[in-house]
């Protein structure tokens, strides 16, 4: 049976504890390392991937072409340096994307 | 009193080696370095100048550490009059690869990258050969034996605890009775400390994960002086353990050490007070003249700055503030 993975994107002090879960991680030092890692996760069965806010903001335009795809889906989270708010904006984005309203903060058609 | 002239060469090259550790001076400018850069620049009039310009960048600090503890264990072997005393230290590598090579058969990964090679005392390719044909014939007979009894258990039951339990167990075993074929009192004596000390941390992680007695006596080591077993019960408060232990030779660590722990529920206080302590042991190698002393405290001194060197690329790479690198560093040997 093959499951579906879940990955993790981020510096590696951030990311290992994820291991122990089971998770697949990929440590990455720059911008260039994880647009390979990116490309590594889009060859395999993954269907979430995580990926540290500081390492998204290097990877923008791979993430943009990412986001129209079915799988994965892509979750940002915060490193261990605390959040950018990268994270927040998307979501608020996705739910705009799937209802037309920006019912998270209240802002109705902004 | 063993013969300790067949010393003088050794301690001579030891002697003049220890003047190239870092200082606390040294290690202090890299703690307030403002960057992970400038903190490995500072290292560039140091023994581990010559790596820096093949490193692409400061995350590959751990090559430069890595190849650094190589060029000890291959200069200290080259003229130790007893290759016994390396190969006691070496023998955490070999213990370590066995723990990598058979954790990565089970998952059926491959994770060579882990594995540390030229420093222990097994090659690796020995190694690699032993867990992929199961056959551990040709390992240390305490080391095959665990390596066995380990191999069965992990068919009934994939544990991945039980590869740290049996060859952590057999390793201290072994070490025990190479440490006792050296005949020296100083070596006797680290080697109990460093069990005892680690016992006790054993002792506080097993309560702190909530683990019967049963566990606790799987994990406690029995090569140390303290009984942790009958010294204090996994139900009584801990301050019983700091009482216990008031007038023991670790009356500080622990005191101070379960204090910090009680209030932040981390070890991190009580490891750096342990090693502490170790180092302290240690640095009465200084004042010997002749002996296997020296060489030793100098090994223990290295493995302890490089233990340092990481703490602080570590700190600086996540920029952890100033302070808590501090809180974390060890003492120096120099």
């Amino acid at each position: 049976m093959s499951m579906y993975k879940v990955a993790v994107v981020g510096d590696k002090n951030s990311i290992l504890g994820f291991k122990a879960l089971g998770v697949a991680t990929y440590p990455v030092t720059g911008g260039d390392e994880a647009a390979r890692a990116l490309g590594e996760i889009m060859r395999e069965r993954v269907a979430v991937v995580c990926i540290t806010e500081a390492v998204a903001e290097q990877i923008q335009p791979q993430l943009k072409e990412l986001n129209k795809r079915l799988l994965p889906a892509v979750v940002l989270i915060p490193n261990n340096q605390g959040s950018l708010g990268l994270g927040m904006m998307q979501i608020k984005k996705n739910a705009e994307k799937a209802i037309g309203a920006d019912i998270l903060f209240g802002k109705e058609g902004s | 009193m063993p013969n300790n002239d067949r010393y003088a060469y050794a301690v001579g090259r030891i002697r003049a080696m220890e003047t190239r550790l870092l200082d606390r001076g040294k290690i202090d400018r890299m703690v307030e370095a403002k960057s992970a850069e400038e903190a490995l620049n500072v290292l560039g009039e140091s023994e581990y100048g010559e790596y820096l310009a093949d490193l692409g960048s400061v995350h590959q600090f751990e090559k430069m550490l890595d190849a650094e503890l190589r060029r000890i264990y291959v200069e200290l072997r080259k003229f130790s009059p007893e290759p016994g005393l390396i190969n006691l230290f070496a023998k955490k590598f070999d213990y370590h690869n066995l723990k990598v090579l058979i954790k990565a058969n089970k998952l059926a990964e491959k994770r060579d990258e882990l594995l540390v090679s030229e420093v222990g005392n097994i090659p690796i390719a020995e190694m690699i050969r032993a867990v992929s044909d199961d056959d551990y014939r040709n390992l240390p007979s305490l080391m095959r034996q665990a390596a066995e009894k380990l191999s069965e258990l992990l068919r009934l039951e994939p544990d991945p605890q039980l590869v740290g339990l049996l060859l952590d167990r057999a390793m201290y075993e072994e070490l025990e009775d190479e440490v006792d074929a050296q005949k020296s009192p100083f070596l006797k004596g680290y080697f109990t400390s460093l069990v005892d000390l680690l016992n006790i941390k054993t002792y506080l992680r097993v309560r702190r994960a909530n683990r019967p007695k049963e566990f606790l006596l799987k994990a406690l080591l029995p090569n140390g002086n303290v009984n942790m077993n009958k010294l204090v019960q996994l139900v009584e408060p801990l301050e019983v353990l700091v009482d216990r232990l008031m007038f023991s030779a670790y009356a500080h660590v622990v005191e101070e050490g379960v204090q910090t722990y009680q209030k932040t529920d981390t070890l991190t206080r009580y490891e750096k007070l342990a090693d502490d302590h170790l180092i302290k042991y240690a640095k009465q190698a200084k004042y010997v003249t002749f002996g296997p002393e020296p060489i030793i405290g100098y090994l223990l001194a290295k493995e302890n700055e490089i233990k340092m060197i990481r703490i602080i690329m570590v700190g600086k790479i996540n920029q952890l503030p100033t302070e808590e690198i501090k809180e974390r560093l060890r003492d120096v040997y120099v």
